[in-house]
């Protein structure tokens, strides 16, 4: 077992085509996680790691409506399961992880900009073309937490994981890592709950450092010192 | 072993892989050819879907909607008269419970229109627009002639653009007994005041500014008011407050399903730019069930005027109001169908609202109307017997 950590882009995939000048972006989160593992054999390895991730998108006006946007940091505790091919020498390794997990969408924070009809510039009434939305109406900012709503919200989320890295094994106890690690949705962000929804995936690419102790080299170690003495 | 556990890992990739939905590109309710009824009809559905803003408290049954009348859209094969009337017939049936008080379809082949919420007000009431005398006849004689000080009295009209519709624009403005200033006018279109109507505003802000001696309230009359230009939310009431206040709150769509929203902004009264005035006496805001849109967006403005002093007087107010923008400002509200088939007014065009008002108790008025905080209501028994049971009202509350 041990510690891992790193730093994420996530995009929502969907489908906005008719939502005009708006794109949805891609946003940088950070995860952390105790990576927990079973060693069948040196090339296979059953893990699982309780992590807390950051999955975030940013919606973004364009053109006129430059200056509209709202950023979403959704926080999720996930709990994969996967399995690690490791290939190479002996210190040095490469490994291959597959398997799946399951997450669930904890909390959520929105931060934006929008543009308020009910609160309009009043010297807009003179200006001929204003250059954007928000020399017409003046522009909410907020920063306030997500409110789930129960109708709509899909908060379990299921997917795939795949990642991709290197390992340095120390005295064949410890071990450090540097992985590529994808993790794919496979579960809408919203529940069904309308004919023609346009599904919601979150598409998560990380680079994760880690660092794992091989406890029953340790147990053992310490079980022979203990015998000595 | 090793071979087993790697094919049952990348046969438990390829299964997954394949359970994503497929994320299909809806277009936009415009972009649809719209040259037959089916494709007419999943056109106004989808936009409906995504343009709707009150799909979040509205209770009609979208999707029961589309499984009911798309075989019957499918039924449809050529445009004719027959064929048409049914079209509307259902478009109609669809569409009469949405609680849009704005809401209306504008079918352009036949020049026909349908609004739900005359609909059913129609519905409950038939004589829900014939049984009251106001606004024309009271303003016309009675206002003028009885309650103005004959020597205050400014009235004129104009000719103004709502909306893509040339309109009487009807303002009249005095004192009532010396001590009460008065405001009347029929849309919210100040900025397109012109020579009849210009000095009817000017002596109202005047004669606010400068202040009357022993000035007891102040009546501005809303009835019949269809509503127009939100911009003239703080040209009036920001020139009754020196301190900005939120009435109210509004949201957006901001995603193609429906129920992806905004988060609520504040609906605020600003200090008119051009000066405004702390007032303390009461201000009246007289409005009935005729009063749409912006006339009830500003007697809600009015009712929360910092000092506490503003009071609703009258009746129910139609209940229209979520504020209105080209779809693009806010991604929902009004959109054309059928425009690549029929030109660029289209098969139909959808009015809907961009946005939904919640004040700021917390209710949402929309499609049954703001509540007068004092019930009062012209007859026509009063008004040919010389009252206006409604100023009657106002002044009473007043103190005259």
């Amino acid at each position: 077992m041990g510690v891992e950590g790193g730093a994420n882009m996530n995009y929502l995939t969907t489908s906005n085509s008719s939502e005009p000048f708006t794109n949805y972006d891609g946003m940088k989160g950070w995860n952390i996680g105790i990576p927990i593992g079973y060693r069948f054999f040196d090339w296979l390895t059953l893990q699982t790691a309780p992590t807390y991730i950051q999955k975030n998108y940013d919606i973004v006006r364009t053109g006129f409506f430059t200056g509209v946007y709202q950023k979403n940091y959704n926080t999720y505790l996930s709990l994969p399961v996967s399995l690690r091919f490791s290939f190479g020498g002996k210190e040095l390794r490469g490994f291959v992880d597959l398997g799946g997990y399951a997450a669930y969408w904890a909390s959520g924070r929105i931060k934006g900009v929008e543009a308020n009809i009910l609160n309009e510039d009043d010297t807009a009434y003179e200006t001929v073309n204003p250059t954007g939305i928000l020399g017409e109406n003046y522009g909410y900012s907020y920063n306030q937490s997500y409110t789930f709503n129960s109708t709509k919200d899909n908060r379990l989320e299921l997917g795939l994981i795949g990642g991709l890295g290197v390992s340095y094994e120390f005295r064949q106890t410890y071990t450090f890592y540097v992985e590529g690690r994808y993790f794919r949705a496979m579960t809408d962000q919203e529940k069904h709950y309308e004919i023609s929804q346009a599904p919601r995936y979150n598409d998560n690419f990380g680079v994760i450092l880690g660092a794992t102790v091989e406890v029953k080299k340790i147990v053992s170690t310490l079980f022979k010192k203990h015998s000595r003495s | 072993m090793k071979k087993a556990i790697l094919v049952w890992a990348m046969g438990a990739v390829v299964l997954l892989a394949g359970c994503r939905k497929t994320i299909s590109s809806t277009p936009e309710a415009t972009s649809y050819p719209g040259d037959n009824y089916p494709d007419i009809f999943q056109s106004f559905w989808n936009g409906m879907n995504t343009n709707y803003v009150f799909w979040g408290i509205d209770t009609t049954n979208w999707d029961n909607m589309y499984t009911v009348y798309k075989p019957k859209f499918d039924q449809l094969t050529i445009f004719d008269s027959a064929h048409e009337a049914l079209a509307e017939q259902y478009f109609q049936q669809m569409t009469q419970g949405l609680i849009d008080s704005h809401y209306t379809l504008e079918f352009m082949l036949t020049g026909n229109g349908f609004s739900p919420s005359e609909y059913r007000k129609l519905q409950t009431d038939p004589n829900y627009f014939t049984d009251s005398a106001f606004p024309a006849a009271v303003l016309d004689s009675l206002i003028p002639a009885k309650y103005i000080d004959r020597s205050s009295l400014h009235i004129g009209t104009d000719t103004v653009d709502l909306e893509g519709s040339s309109e009487p624009f009807t303002a009249v403005s005095g004192t009532i007994n010396g001590n009460i200033l008065y405001l009347y006018f029929s849309a919210f279109a100040f900025s397109q005041a012109g020579a009849n109507t210009t000095p009817v505003f000017d002596y109202f802000f005047t004669t606010l500014r400068s202040g009357i001696p022993a000035l007891k309230g102040i009546i501005i009359d809303l009835r019949g008011n269809g509503g127009g230009e939100v911009s003239d939310l703080d040209v009036l009431v920001g020139q009754l407050t020196t301190a900005q206040y939120t009435f109210g709150y509004t949201r957006y769509k901001n995603g193609v399903n429906r129920l992806d929203y905004t988060p609520w902004a504040p609906a605020v009264v600003k200090p008119w730019v051009g000066g405004s005035v702390n007032v303390t006496e009461p201000v009246v805001v007289l409005a009935d069930h005729l009063s749409v849109s912006m006339s009830e967006i500003t007697t809600m403005a009015i009712k929360n005027l910092p000092n506490g002093n503003g009071k609703f007087i009258g009746t129910r107010t139609w209940g229209a109001n979520g504020p209105l923008a080209s779809s693009v400002y806010f991604d929902g509200g009004q959109f054309t169908i059928g425009s690549a088939a029929f030109g660029p007014s289209g098969y139909m065009f959808v009015y809907t609202s961009s946005s939904m008002f919640k004040y700021i108790n917390g209710d949402i008025y929309e499609g049954v109307g703001v509540p007068p905080d004092i019930y009062a209501r012209e007859t026509n028994a009063a008004y040919l017997a010389g009252d206006d049971l409604v100023v009657d009202a106002a002044l009473k509350y007043i103190g005259q």
